[in-house]
């Protein structure tokens, strides 16, 4: 299996590269704002929060505008990444009707895409904390080790995401109810210490409460993230992405029947 | 006597049975199938071309997608030496918002060519398609016969090994189709092994050296050309009486 996997990396890389920039063009083509909406949109997006928790309901605090960017900005991409899996194999069928591509490559646009989103987010999110007077140590550069380490959770979550997404087409919209329920579950819009000390513990079961409040420790507390946890998380990873690859080689021949 | 490329042995391929509840198809234990495929077994030999007529769902798309290494049997084997075929797809990966520059590139790279290698024939896969400055325009402003002229010299100019051929003919205006055909032609004459897959029996008599004919799955008859077309087109008349 990791031989073909080597091998199909090897002829495909070119494949992927032009795949996820088509993807990244098509998307924004035909806008006015064009390339400009990959700025805009997390603006937008962190604004609405912003104006919903920190003005109507006046909650949060003084520091609520960038402990809510540093919440918001990473989980999104996660969500975005677990719903646009469903469809990563399932609406290629026109292709895997006449040609040959590893699914994988498939799995690994639709991430690239929305990590490259996220990248651009997070630039946007470092220049308003440095404009809202946030000290940042040499700890936020730590951001790109949780950044491979969320990907490698994504990864497998995604793999699996896209295979049930072939068989069920339901997983879309039930995907697109989770990641809504992650956003509460998640410490996005309120804070760890205000969940009761009981139930705080369980939080950390979902492994997004464990990146984020790694997030904010390095760009906010001039903190770590959270190693041991993550640590956990890495192992728990990489089981899941063997299990993700042996399923995908297992169906390799028989997605093209079904779609 | 020439040597043989491909061989397909007591070849089985099953499709699940569609259902409409996907839950319950996908919990229940007796999985009902579907046999597309029914013991085929005929081998391809280097440089000839062989003609694959049958009437529609017949099994020659499930055989196509078998040949180009999409499916597997679920019984019997499949064998080709070298590079798998490719069929000479109609742009199936385009993307109306790219150029058709833009889509060469990817087309191509799914076809499972090398980036260096569409390099060096990007000027003739253009050159061909005849779309002049239109091939730096989006390709959801070509009209369908220019994404055929497009799709179609990506393909070919490329130069597969076994050229995979599904009515692909039927593209682009007259004056295309000839060409296209010329083409091909040209491919047969460089000793490339081209199978074509057809319903129709007309290009099957003008270009193929032997036919396999496949009815409901299972091999009908396999030949020399003129008896088998002969056999096809009676059997066709009297369907229709």
């Amino acid at each position: 299996m990791f031989k073909k996997l080597l091998n199909d990396w090897r002829n495909n890389k070119d494949l992927l590269y032009h795949l996820t920039i088509s993807e990244l063009k098509s998307n924004t083509a035909r806008t006015y704002l064009g390339t400009l909406w990959w700025i805009v949109d997390p603006i937008l997006y962190m604004a609405i929060y912003y104006f919903l928790v920190g003005i109507v309901l006046d909650r949060g605090g003084d520091d609520y505008a960038v402990y809510l960017f540093t919440g918001l900005i990473p989980l999104k991409w996660a969500t975005a990444c677990m719903v646009d899996a469903t469809t990563a194999i399932s609406s290629k069928a026109r292709i895997l009707q006449q040609v040959y591509v590893p699914k994988l490559t498939f799995i690994l646009v639709r991430l690239g895409v929305n990590t490259f989103k996220f990248l651009v987010s997070s630039f946007i999110m470092v220049l308003f904390l440095y404009f809202s007077g946030v000290e940042m140590t040499v700890n936020a550069l730590n951001f790109f080790i949780l950044l491979v380490l969320n990907l490698l959770l994504l990864l497998p979550i995604m793999i699996i995401m896209a295979h049930i997404g072939v068989y069920l087409k339901d997983i879309k919209n039930m995907m697109q109810y989770i990641s809504r329920t992650l956003l509460y579950l998640s410490p996005v819009l309120f804070r760890m210490e205000r969940v009761p000390e009981d139930i705080r513990g369980y939080l950390y079961l979902n492994p997004f409460t464990d990146f984020l409040v790694s997030y904010r420790n390095i760009f906010l507390y001039k903190g770590q993230p959270l190693w041991d946890n993550l640590f956990i998380i890495l192992g728990l990873s990489l089981v899941l992405l063997f299990i993700g690859l042996r399923i995908l080689n297992k169906y390799d021949k028989q997605y093209a029947k079904v779609i | 006597m020439k040597k043989d490329i491909i061989e397909l042995k007591d070849i089985w391929v099953s499709y699940p049975e569609h259902s409409d509840n996907p839950l319950k198809q996908l919990l229940s234990k007796d999985k009902k199938q579907f046999w597309a495929l029914k013991g085929l077994d005929f081998t391809v030999k280097k440089g000839e071309v062989l003609g694959i007529i049958g009437r529609n769902g017949s099994g020659k798309s499930t055989l196509l997608k078998l040949m180009s290494g999409l499916i597997e049997p679920d019984q019997g084997s499949y064998q080709v030496e070298g590079k798998r075929p490719m069929l000479l797809s109609l742009g199936a990966g385009f993307q109306p918002e790219l150029s058709g520059i833009e889509n060469i590139y990817l087309n191509a790279l799914l076809l499972g060519n090398r980036k260096k290698k569409i390099d060096e024939n990007l000027e003739a896969i253009i050159e061909f398609s005849e779309l002049d400055d239109f091939i730096y325009k989006p390709v959801r402003t070509y009209s369908s016969g220019m994404r055929a002229r497009l799709a179609f010299s990506t393909a070919i100019m490329l130069d597969p090994e076994i050229l995979l051929i599904d009515e692909v003919l039927g593209v682009g205006d007259s004056a295309f189709q000839k060409k296209c055909k010329d083409a091909i032609l040209e491919k047969i004459q460089q000793d490339r092994t081209v199978i074509l897959v057809t319903h129709s029996s007309s290009l099957v008599k003008q270009i193929c050296d032997r036919v396999v004919w496949i009815h409901r799955g299972e091999q009908k008859a396999v030949g020399e050309t003129k008896g088998i077309v002969e056999q096809y087109d009676e059997f066709m008349k009297a369907k229709k009486k």
